[in-house]
Order: structure tokens, then C-alpha cells, then sequence
């Protein structure tokens, strides 16, 4: 008779399998379906790549979502990132879009101008490749009817702060406001002794390694003037109009650049009557202001080359503006006056009478500034471009061409740190493309398709106006600093000297720096203390001396050191350390010392009535 | 068969469990007395003395910043010892090295026959042991022993008798991993007694 099985008897190998079995089972699929979510979860903090200084960069415009401009991130490995939004600026279109990098943080300036005549500003951070836009500053709500980018911003680029110049629906008004410790303040009038009209254009330029920022303006009446900013003041009053027949088009008719060497500032524009090249160039205080026969076309268009970094020489393309001669002209500044170049493109027909279908860039020593413009002579798509040598002279160079929209609208952008340009061009479609050339490259190297074929947009708000700009990232990329710790020294029953290294700084020196020490070995809990220099540390070994240690005890301690972008703890293992935390034995008590009785030394002691007298032996 | 196993799973199951819970307590209210230098120092605990209050532990914070002392007195300030303490501005303060982590700071006026002595050395056991009374005071005299509070810290003070001052005022205690030995002459006892009311840690 077969025995009915009770309790524990009912675990026979058999059963324990049928239980088991499905248990792991379970416990393998839940543990995958962990795994897999973990996994899963990869891809979105992958995404966040840092921004990298000089060869990354913020694209910015205006797409069919009115009152918010959007932003890819720029990698020249990767490409272009996925399409974000920055803070909305309101509910009325935007018509102008600027974007500016610090040079010294991770920090980019959005300012907008829209329809209804509003100037705005949001300051972003990209943190890890991700972008985060600020609020929303309002610097003017009457900018005025005319329409015109009558604002610009740009950063100084040395200490980092920023001024915004703006003008507004008032007569003869130009502003200014700054960007500095974190703030927008300091909002002034500027004055304005050349010019009557209301402010329509303003130009902003950076002088390389400097807080000095070139300023020029044109007005209603289409009168050019300028300024210098020092770093503290708007000064530098050009002495005279620059021009008082400037373009009426609704193109950049000014543009402002310094000379790499000498620092001087070259502000420009264009004589309308006769076709000549206006500009006013400011050496010291003295300002030069005259025309040269530098364009020969009725331009309305005109930009000149981000400054050379080393070199007087400033690029500069214009273009014109009746179809019928509405050609293109380049020229080198030479450190002294325009120098008209018949080898250029002055017989190139542009496209569009009031886009801006041309843009010069610094590009390298052998070429100093690349242009490109859009040509009837190739074709409305293609890329027709010259390089221009130290000599100032002007190559046309070979046309590459491309299956996109007719150009509408074109800028250059050269990397801070190598011989190359990326240009960004908007087309009748209202598609987004981007091209690079690098000038190590010969002529007849085809310019790159930044774009893989495909748009990087292509429902821009407006494929004919300044609503797209870019901007490289010129400040360090910063990481937390890296560390070792390396074993103490002098180590006895009461103290110990415990050492480490920053070993990397991480892009920036760190301002503290010290050890976690303590008892638990994970030095997790309340018995950890921490030592703490503060300074500007770079790459270094480092030692705190640490005492009131109990004899005999195992203390544990990491190095550790904070920069701007946070916290690096050591992380070496070997030579007695794991994880970057090493550890040290206090020595044993020393018992041998005894107390000594130092008290009166040297002295008789002898006690009289309740007073001690002491006599010296 | 069946029949004994289940108990003896039982019973040990239950054995590993008490032995388990044996274990995690003993080891940890056991680990000071792994210390070798903890075995010298509390293995013959000196009768009188008082047990300290807080542990062991090494003072490793923040340290706090400098007082300001009454008038006419000055702070002396120990950051190694972590101590700071108001003396007459008359007194000189000198401070001798002992070696092995020990030092002696005295501050006196001879000509006013005023003067104390601390004696500090490192110290891993919560209560004072015979070997290190011995060893500090050889007389072994210990009068009128009392406990007290020096800030923070549980101290003893007693008479004590030295070769050089004769009869002492002795203040000793334990805090922040060193043991503190304070002494004057015992004609000095009221005096020493207003100084060491200033006396922190710090």
C-alpha cells in the first residue's frame, strides 16, 4: 500500500525539479526582461554627448512652430543632432534670430527679434548635449516697424560676458545691455552724434582674445556710423558717418571686423551712388573714414571675414542688388585699403535681389578667407566659391554642385581651431543644408555634405531672412577632474600623511581639493571626515596630514577634487587600493612615553603659608 | 529514518541561527578589543578613574573657530589636540615635543608662583589603566578622587603627589583618542579650577 506523503516527504528530487524548474525559469526571463529595460534605457543617455569646443556647435532657426526657435547640436563627427526647441518667445512669428557662444563657459545666447517688433533673449546651457534654454528676457518691446535686425549680440572673449546693442522705435535711440554675472544689466542709451534716423541694422564683432566688441549701425536715412565697446564703455565714436548713402534693402548693408595683428577695427558698408566700398577704419583712437573703389557693383549685401587671428587681412564679399547687375564682388583688406580683385566673381550674376547669397569666412595661413555665394553663372543650388591667399588675392575656385532648392539665403561659420569652414545654406523650399570644406584641401575638393543628402530642416519659417544662425562652441568642454590615491606616508599611532594626485583636470583646475577619511571602509557612514584645500589646483600631487588617530585603528581615505562641472573622486585600484580608496594602519600606542613634570623646571619650589615661592636654581 | 531527520534539520537550522546572531554581536561589541593597544590600555582599568564619555573616536570635523577670552586672559588653542582654553595673560606658554604624538604645554608665571601643565599623549582606551597611572604619577597617590566635567569629557580629579611640585592638583580625561593630564600645584586648586572651566573642545 502506497503511503500518502506528508510535510518534507513530499520534496523528492522529482518534485523539488517540477517547483524549481519553473521558479528559475521565471527568475532568468524576469531578471532578461530587467536586463532589457536597463539596456533600453541606454540609448537616451547615450544621446547626450558634450557639445565639443571648436569642432561642435549650436544651429539655431525658426521653423513652422511660430515664436519658438529650434536648435541641433553639431558634432564634425557626427553630423547634426536631433531637432530641439529653446523657449518659446511668444505667440508672434520670428523674423530674426541670432546666436552667440561664450568663450568661456558652456553657455549660448538666443536673441530674437519677431513681428510684433519684440527683441528677446534666452541664455542656454548645454549640460551633457543636452541643450536647456533660460526664461525669457524682453530687452525692447518697440523695436520699431521698419523690420530690420536692427539688434546683434556677441560675447567678450575674455571675460566672457556679453553686450547686446539694439535700436529701438524711437528716433536716434541705440541701446546697450549687457551680460554679465549671470544678469542682463546695465541698460544705457548710447550717443549718437552722426546719425538722426531710426536705428534699422546693427553689426556686433568680437575682437579675438580681448573684451573689445567693433559695433556699427546704419539708420533710416541710411547713414552708417561706429563704435568701439572697450570691455566697460561704448566709445570710439567714428568721427564722422562712414557712409550716408548706404543700401536700402533689407540685406546686411554693414558689417564690422578687426585686424588679427595690429587691432584695429574696419567697419563697412557700401556707397550706393557709386558703387563703392565705404568703411571707416579705426587705428588706436584715430579713425580713418573714406571710400575705395573696392566694389564696382550697386551692392546690398556685404560681410567681411570673423577676424584673421594672426593677420591684418579681412576678407570681404558684397553683392548687388538689381537683378540685372546684381553681381558679386570680393576683395581683401590688406591692412590698409580694399584691393579690387578682377579675378574675382565680379561677373557672377547672383540669384535673389535682397537675400544674403554670399559670406566670407577667415579659413587658414594658406588661404586666408574662403567666399561662396549663390550664382546664375552654375547654378541657383550649387556652391560657387574662391579662397583668397595672404596676398589678398582672390581664386575662383571650382563649382560643386547640388541637386537642392535655388539659394536663398547663405552664411559661413570657420572652426575656431582649424582650417576649415562649415556653411549653411536655406533654399527656396524652405530646406536647411550644410556643406564643410577644409582648406588643406586643393582646389576641385568637393565641399562635404554635412546633410547626408537629406535636410536638416525643411519648413523654415522664412527661407530669405536671418533666421537661422550658428555658432561653434568656444569654451572648454569640462569634466570632473580625475584622481589617484596613492598609499600614506608617515604613518604613526597618532597621525598619518595621506597622499594623491589630480591626474587630469578635466578642462579646468579644480578649486578644492582633499582627502575622505575615516574608519568605515566604505567611508559611507557618519565617521567619515573629509580634508579640503581650496585654490586653483591643476594637475599635482597632493598631501593632508591627518591626526587624532586612535593607535592601532584602520582608517580608509580617497582623494577627491571639485571643478566647475563637479565632483572626481579617485578611482585607481592596486598598490593596497580599490576604488581609489587606500587604506593604513595606525601604529600601536607607544607606551613607552611617560609624563614629564616641566611645570616650574629650574625652579625650588617652597610653599609659604598658602603662596608658592619659586627661586631659580 | 525521516523520522530524526527533520528534527536534526530543525535543530540545526536553529543552531546556525543562534550562532549567526552569536557571532554579529560578539564581533562587533568585541572590535575595540581586537586592538592590541585597547588590550594594554583597558585590560586593568585604574580604580577611581572615570570612564570616558564619548568613545574613542577621533575628533575629525570642522575644527571650530578661534573664542574670544575675557579680559585680561589669552586663548591657547591646540588644533592637534583639539582643545582651546583661557589662561591669565601673565602666563608664558611654552610647548615641548614628547615624542610618539605626546606633548607638554606649560604655562606658567614663576614670579607669581602661578603655573599648570597639560600633558597630552595619544590614547586608545576609555578608561585610564593602572599601568598608565603608574607610569604618569610613580608616587600612585590618588587622594579625594572625583569625577567632573571638562566640557564635553568625563573627568577625574584628584590630590596627587609629584617629586618636584609636592602635592598636586591632577585633572585627567580621555577625549578625541588622547588622554589629557592637567596638573598644578595643589595650593593652585581654585585657580586651576576657574581656568579649566574655560576649557573646550574644539
Amino acid at each position: 500500500m502506497k503511503k500518502k506523503r506528508t510535510g518534507f516527504g513530499r520534496l523528492t528530487t522529482g518534485t523539488l525539479k517540477k517547483i524549481l524548474a519553473p521558479l528559475l525559469i521565471f527568475a532568468w526571463v524576469f531578471s532578461a526582461f530587467l536586463l532589457s529595460l536597463t539596456l533600453f534605457s541606454l540609448p537616451f543617455s547615450a544621446q547626450a554627448a558634450v557639445i565639443a569646443q571648436y569642432s561642435g556647435g549650436l544651429l539655431v532657426y525658426a521653423d513652422g512652430t511660430t515664436g519658438t526657435p529650434k536648435y541641433q547640436t553639431f558634432d564634425d563627427t557626427n553630423g547634426f543632432g536631433a531637432e530641439q526647441s529653446a523657449t518659446s518667445v511668444g505667440a508672434s512669428a520670428i523674423e530674426w534670430l541670432r546666436v552667440a557662444a561664450s568663450p568661456t563657459t558652456d553657455e549660448w545666447i538666443i536673441a530674437t527679434r519677431d513681428t510684433a517688433d519684440v527683441i528677446k533673449v534666452q541664455v542656454c546651457t548645454g549640460v551633457d548635449g543636452g541643450v536647456s534654454c533660460g526664461a525669457v528676457t524682453t530687452i525692447t518691446a518697440s523695436a520699431g516697424t521698419h523690420g530690420f535686425r536692427n539688434y546683434d549680440v556677441a560675447y567678450e572673449q575674455t571675460s566672457g560676458d556679453a553686450l547686446l546693442v539694439y535700436g529701438t522705435a524711437t528716433g536716434d535711440e541705440l541701446r546697450k545691455i549687457e551680460w554679465t554675472g549671470g544678469a542682463w544689466t546695465n541698460d544705457a542709451g548710447i550717443t549718437t552724434t552722426n546719425t538722426s534716423g531710426t536705428v534699422e541694422w546693427v553689426e556686433l564683432t568680437s575682437r579675438n582674445s580681448s573684451n573689445e566688441i567693433g559695433i556699427v549701425y546704419s539708420d533710416t536715412n541710411d547713414d552708417v556710423s561706429a563704435y568701439r565697446w572697450s570691455g566697460t564703455a561704448v566709445g570710439d565714436e567714428s568721427t564722422t558717418v562712414i557712409t550716408a548713402s548706404a543700401p536700402t534693402g533689407d540685406a546686411r548693408k554693414v558689417d564690422v571686423s578687426f585686424e588679427g595683428a595690429s587691432g584695429d577695427m574696419l567697419a563697412g558698408s557700401e556707397v550706393v551712388s557709386d558703387s563703392r566700398f565705404a568703411y571707416g577704419a579705426l587705428s588706436g583712437t584715430t579713425w580713418t573714414i573714406t571710400t575705395a573703389a573696392g566694389i564696382d557693383v550697386a551692392a546690398t549685401f556685404i560681410d567681411m571675414q570673423e577676424p584673421n587671428p594672426s593677420d591684418n587681412d579681412i576678407g570681404v564679399i558684397a553683392h548687388g542688388v538689381a537683378a540685372s547687375s546684381n553681381v558679386s564682388e570680393g576683395f581683401g583688406w590688406s591692412g590698409s585699403a580694399g584691393t579690387d580683385n578682377a579675378a574675382g566673381d565680379d561677373p557672377a550674376a547672383n540669384w535673389g535681389a535682397t537675400y544674403q547669397l554670399a559670406a566670407v569666412a577667415y579659413l587658414s595661413t594658406t588661404y586666408y578667407s574662403v567666399g561662396v555665394l549663390s550664382s546664375t553663372v552654375s547654378g541657383a543650388d550649387d556652391i560657387e566659391w574662391w579662397t583668397a591667399d595672404s596676398a589678398g588675392s582672390i581664386t575662383d575656385r571650382t563649382v560643386n554642385t547640388r541637386t537642392r532648392g535655388a539659394s536663398r539665403f547663405l552664411d559661413l561659420f570657420d572652426y575656431p581651431n582649424a582650417d576649415k569652414v562649415l556653411l549653411i545654406t536655406t533654399d527656396a523650399n524652405s530646406d536647411v543644408w550644410a556643406d564643410t570644406w577644409a582648406g588643406a584641401a586643393t582646389d576641385g575638393t568637393a565641399w562635404t555634405d554635412r546633410t547626408s543628402g537629406g535636410t536638416l530642416e525643411d519648413s523654415l519659417a522664412s527661407a530669405t531672412t536671418d533666421i537661422i544662425d550658428f555658432a561653434f562652441r568656444l569654451a572648454p568642454v569640462v569634466s570632473a577632474p580625475t584622481l589617484s590615491t596613492d598609499a600614506a606616508t608617515n604613518v604613526n599611532s597618532f597621525s598619518a600623511t595621506l597622499n594623491g594626485q589630480i591626474t587630469a583636470t578635466g578642462g579646468a583646475n579644480s578649486t578644492v581639493r582633499g582627502f575622505a577619511w575615516g574608519t568605515n571602509s566604505t567611508l559611507s557612514n557618519g565617521d567619515t571626515a573629509t580634508t579640503s584645500q581650496t585654490g586653483s589646483f591643476g594637475v599635482a600631487a597632493f598631501t593632508n596630514q591627518v591626526s587624532s588617530l586612535i593607535a592601532g585603528k584602520t582608517y580608509y581615505f580617497r582623494a577627491y577634487a571639485t571643478n566647475s562641472a563637479g565632483t572626481g573622486f579617485a578611482n585607481n585600484t592596486g598598490g593596497g587600493c580599490t576604488n581609489g580608496i587606500c587604506n593604513f594602519t595606525a601604529s600601536a600606542a607607544d607606551s613607552s612615553v611617560t609624563r614629564k613634570m616641566r611645570l616650574f623646571g629650574g625652579y625650588a619650589i617652597k610653599l609659604i603659608g598658602n603662596t608658592l615661592k619659586l627661586l631659580q636654581q | 529514518m525521516r523520522r530524526f531527520v527533520v528534527p536534526l534539520l530543525v535543530c540545526t537550522l536553529g543552531f546556525a541561527l543562534i550562532a549567526s546572531a552569536w557571532y554579529i554581536f560578539f564581533a562587533k561589541t568585541t572590535d575595540t578589543a581586537d586592538d592590541p593597544a585597547a588590550d594594554i590600555e583597558n585590560s586593568a582599568a585604574a580604580p577611581g578613574f572615570a570612564r570616558a564619555i564619548d568613545t574613542q573616536a577621533a575628533a575629525t570635523g570642522p575644527l571650530l573657530p578661534p573664542r574670544t577670552p575675557p579680559l585680561g586672559f589669552k586663548e591657547y588653542r591646540s588644533e592637534t589636540h583639539r582643545f582651546s582654553v583661557f589662561y591669565p595673560e601673565t602666563l608664558t606658554v611654552e610647548s615641548f615635543d614628547e615624542g610618539a604624538g605626546a606633548s607638554t604645554i606649560v604655562l606658567q608665571d614663576p614670579e607669581a608662583g602661578q603655573g599648570f601643565q597639560v600633558f597630552v599623549v595619544p590614547y586608545s582606551g576609555v578608561q585610564v589603566s593602572t599601568e598608565r597611572f603608574r607610569r604618569d604619577a610613580p608616587s600612585g597617590i590618588m587622594q579625594d578622587p572625583h569625577d567632573l566635567e571638562i566640557d564635553s569629557a568625563l573627568a577625574t580629579m584628584f590630590f596627587g603627589k609629584d617629586p618636584l611640585l609636592g602635592e598636586t592638583r591632577e585633572v585627567w580625561f580621555i577625549h578625541g583618542g588622547y588622554l589629557f593630564e592637567v596638573s598644578a600645584p595643589k595650593v593652585l586648586d581654585e585657580w586651576l579650577g576657574t581656568i579649566m572651566s574655560s576649557w573646550r573642545f574644539i
